[in-house]
């Protein structure tokens, strides 16, 4: 009908037009469809005021939506979100990471929330079709969103700091426009997965809008930090204690490194070449950046590195880039006029809507202390059920075997702890000076955090941290919350499905690797469940495995 | 709605949907927006980083070049950046080789480089491509310096808009590419993208991607690149010279009777050009009027002009730039001599430029 229509405008003759071919019509009826199935899950986030906003993309029903740090900075706790739908949501900020530029909300007010399908960033290809949605110049006052095509440009990017902390490492490049308000939306592939969240333009010399070339942040190495996000954190990113630099043969080579690391008191010196690190071939300083700029402080990762003609593997834990508070201070409100003149000051709390109230819970170190203490609950709830858990008037004592099968007893309880095994020996007294050493003794220490942790979790989580999700080693993330009593700071590491205790680490020393036990093979005790493998490791190397042949817990 | 008249308000916006009707039915790309990303990655391995001289306000001291052979010639954009002595070419595996210019063509603002290896990755120069405007390309660059070393360089995809003449700015200057371009609807021209490669989507060599120049009726970034015809028909004579390594880059564009023609005199820098003046290129706010080179055999050259010379004064007119060069000829008279007073070390000397060269309009 139009095309007839055209023609009596034009004059041409209908068989002058080209027939489309079925699979181009194919191909953009698959795409319409694709898009309308992925758009609704996409936010437009609105500013305290009117002033400025972005996007953002639901990832889970209950509300959890990712977005940019920048794009929520100075909204305080609470902001407005609206969705396709055009309903406007109270919305809180959940949890930040401002060196990656990634924020978390969470919408109120449904459980039946769109959610975006996750997919693999790693598994893009240079040349790929991609789409960003979002609200670019916040057009989209109905917060039906824009959807912009383009292509990967690039993959692994490394993107330095434009004179803040923002670090773009790791990030994919793509010619989809990406202008002023798309920030913090999603990146789709072509299959309509989320591969990354748009935060970046290149803005150099061409004023601030797309040139097609824009910048997303992997789906990959948010995945790293979603557990931290949604604990409420304000999260660093890491460093491995070293530094590293290409030398004449393009290697890439250690030139500093701190004696305190965990790298250093794996191997690790000046002078080794970096070869492999986070799964990947390292050949230049970006590669290097682009895997550390991917994960969160506190995290091991894997690397793998070449001293003469021998490799060596170590897993280093990595540590903070910011001093305790330092990161906080860089990106709280200042007081000062901003250079567009405004003065950026602290959001008044009394905005906050009577909605979002009960979501909000502000602590000095923490994004929303509010979601740090449910994913304490929850984990201190599944302790609780499903943990044999003795009362504080028993003696724990128990026969263990180590490979050989040779026997080792351990004894503890209020008083003291004891190892007794053919190998070693040792034993401490409760109250005495805090123990320090590389020992036995910090195993001992270890053990008897723990203990205490199972015959009051409620004390022992009183001042606690859930600190978020790390590697398990086989594939798996833990959670962990970490404590401290008397002085010793111990990270417990929970299974996420079964809500069991599979590790924990006790820093007895700050300079020497902490305590580390594993446990493993929960089996029924007491109606409840205890671990009967444990893997222990003490300051100077692993101390071995060892199954519990019997425990008791005896009235003393 | 079948009467025309009721339609007409409608009938702009409907021709422009139906111009993208024969797009979609073109049988090399089924789908415009996708890439062959093994082919892209092919591609990508035969476009290179290249840095030099530069660095300054607006001048970019890196860029980009396409490899067209696999013994080493790489084409490029005539750029300040080749103002360094051996510009400095980074290959797609981060192997850095100092090149070496082997001629350069200054209407057309192109240069083929050289550096000495072997069985290097290039995409083949086509002596004529057949494009239209309708077909879809996809752009290969270092736009904004982003890839370092070995990273891959930037790709992105578009459309030709238009094969057409140019008429923009370079700076201040007129840039008058003789012949057509072709205009692409992507942002292809950003900072350090000039020499880069334009292919279809099969990765055959359309044209690269040309220096940055702003539209001269809207003063907007203009995207374009420039044909592969004539690429090849600058490049293809001198890969077969074969000349001496140790020989200066040759001009192709002094012995072109296109060089110098009436559409290039009508700003100050080609009317001095006529009379055989070369300027520094116009690029920044305030370009100091330094005589960069003086032709042999020119009105100038008679006249006592030399290279590196301070442009003073023009007919007692006090020149600060080359922004004050172009306001004061343009308002001389037609016939009018010109005389200039130059500083030359500390001594100033007045030359008459005798004649003002044949066949300026204005």
């Amino acid at each position: 009908m139009s095309l007839l229509l055209l023609v009596s405008l034009f004059g041409a003759e209908p068989q002058a037009l080209p027939k489309p071919d079925a699979s181009v019509l194919d191909e953009q009826n698959r795409r319409v469809a694709m898009i309308k199935r992925i758009t609704p899950a996409v936010v437009a986030v609105f500013g305290k005021d009117d002033a400025g906003g972005g996007s953002g993309v639901l990832i889970s029903n209950d509300g959890y939506v990712l977005t940019n740090f920048h794009v929520v900075r100075g909204s305080g706790m609470a902001m407005k979100a609206g969705l396709p739908d055009g309903k406007v949501y109270d919305a809180v900020l959940v949890g930040i990471d401002p060196v990656g530029d990634v924020a978390m909300i969470k919408l109120l007010g449904s459980d039946d929330f769109p959610v975006a399908t996750i997919g693999d960033s790693d598994r893009l290809r240079l040349g790929e079709t991609v789409y960003a949605v979002g609200n670019p110049f916040l057009l989209a006052t109905d917060f039906q969103p824009t959807v912009t095509a383009g292509i990967v440009s690039g993959l692994q990017r490394y993107q330095y700091p434009a004179g803040t902390l923002l670090e773009y490492a790791d990030c994919i490049q793509t010619d989809a426009a990406i202008n002023p308000g798309n920030s913090g939306g999603p990146l789709f592939n072509d299959a309509g997965e989320l591969v990354g969240i748009n935060g970046r333009g290149q803005f150099e010399k061409r004023g601030r809008v797309s040139v097609g070339v824009g910048f997303a942040i992997s789906i990959n190495q948010i995945k790293h930090f979603l557990d931290h996000l949604r604990g409420g954190l304000i999260i660093d990113h890491a460093t491995l204690g070293a530094t590293v630099t290409s030398d004449a043969e393009g290697r890439v080579v250690v030139d500093n490194i701190l004696s305190s690391s965990d790298a250093y008191r794996q191997g690790l010196d000046v002078g080794d070449e970096i070869v492999r690190f986070g799964g990947r071939a390292i050949a230049s300083v970006n590669d290097f950046k682009n895997v550390l700029g991917i994960y969160p402080s506190g995290w091991t990762v894997e690397l793998t590195y070449r001293r003469d003609d021998r490799k060596e593997t170590i897993h280093p834990r990595l540590v903070g880039v910011h001093g305790p508070g330092q990161l906080e201070e860089m990106i709280a409100p200042k007081e000062k006029p901003t250079p567009d003149g405004h003065p950026e000051i602290a959001p008044d709390k009394t905005d906050v809507p009577e909605k979002a109230r009960p979501f909000i819970e502000e602590k000095p170190g923490f994004a929303n202390e509010y979601f740090n203490r449910l994913q304490r609950e929850r984990l201190l709830a599944g302790l609780r059920q499903k943990m044999a858990r003795p009362d504080d008037t028993k003696t724990w004592r128990l026969t263990l075997l180590d490979q050989k099968l040779a026997e080792a007893k351990l004894l503890l309880d209020d008083k003291a702890a004891l190892w007794d095994s053919p190998q070693r020996s040792d034993a401490i007294e409760h109250g005495r000076d805090a123990v320090r050493g590389d020992g036995l003794v910090g195993l001992l220490v270890a053990l008897d955090q723990w203990r205490g942790l199972l015959i009051n979790p409620e004390r022992w989580f009183e001042d606690a941290t859930f600190v978020g999700g790390y590697p398990s080693g086989d594939g798996a993330r833990w959670l962990a919350i970490r404590t401290d009593h008397a002085g010793i700071v111990t990270t417990w590491y929970f299974d996420r499905h079964t809500q069991l205790l599979r590790a924990f680490e006790c820093e007895i020393d700050p300079e020497l690797a902490p305590v580390r036990v594993s446990l493993d093979n929960y089996r029924s005790l007491e109606g409840k469940l205890f671990p009967h493998d444990w893997r222990l490791e003490i300051s100077s190397g692993p101390l071995g495995e060892f199954r519990v042949k019997e425990v008791t817990f005896d009235v003393k | 709605m079948t009467s025309s008249k009721q339609a007409r308000p409608t009938a702009v916006a409907w021709a422009v949907t139906l111009m993208a009707v024969p797009l979609l039915a073109l049988p090399c790309s089924a789908d415009l927006l996708s890439a062959d990303t093994d082919r892209v990655h092919e591609t990508l391995r035969a476009v290179v980083k290249l840095y030099g001289a530069g660095g300054l306000g607006r001048i970019e001291s890196q860029g980009s070049g396409i490899l067209v052979s696999a013994d080493g010639f790489i084409l490029t954009v005539l750029n300040p950046l080749l103002e360094s002595a051996k510009p400095l070419v980074v290959l797609d595996n981060g192997r850095r080789i100092e090149a070496r210019i082997v001629g350069v063509d200054s209407t057309r603002e192109l240069a083929l480089l050289k550096v000495e290896a072997e069985d290097l990755p290039f995409v083949q120069l086509r002596a004529s491509s057949g494009t239209r405007a309708g077909d879809p390309i996809l752009a290969y660059s270092n736009c904004f310096n982003i890839a370092a070393g070995a990273e891959a360089a930037t790709v992105q995809r578009g459309v030709i808009a238009a094969v057409a003449k140019l008429r923009a700015l370079q700076g201040f200057e007129r840039f008058s590419y003789p012949g057509r371009v072709l205009v692409l609807d992507a942002t292809t021209n950003n900072p350090g993208a000039a020499g880069g490669a334009i292919t279809d989507p099969r990765g055959r060599l359309l044209g690269m991607i040309g220096k940055e120049v702003q539209s001269a009726a809207t003063r907007t970034w203009v995207h374009y690149a420039i044909p592969c015809d004539t690429l090849f028909s600058f490049a293809q004579p001198l890969m077969s010279q074969r000349r001496d390594e140790n020989a200066a880059p040759i001009d192709v564009a002094t012995a072109d009777p296109m060089a110098g023609s009436p559409r290039n005199t009508t700003i100050a820098r080609n009317d001095l050009k006529a009379a055989g003046i070369q300027l520094l290129p116009n690029l920044l706010d305030r370009t100091p009027p330094f005589v960069d080179g003086v032709l042999p055999g020119s009105v100038a050259e008679q006249a006592g002009v030399r290279a590196d010379d301070l442009i003073v004064f023009v007919n007692d007119r006090t020149i600060q730039d080359l922004n004050d060069l172009q306001t004061v000829l343009g308002s001389l008279e037609e016939d009018e001599p010109i005389t200039i007073t130059l500083l030359r070390g500390d001594k100033l000397l007045t030359v008459e430029l005798a004649e003002k060269a044949e066949g300026t309009s204005r």
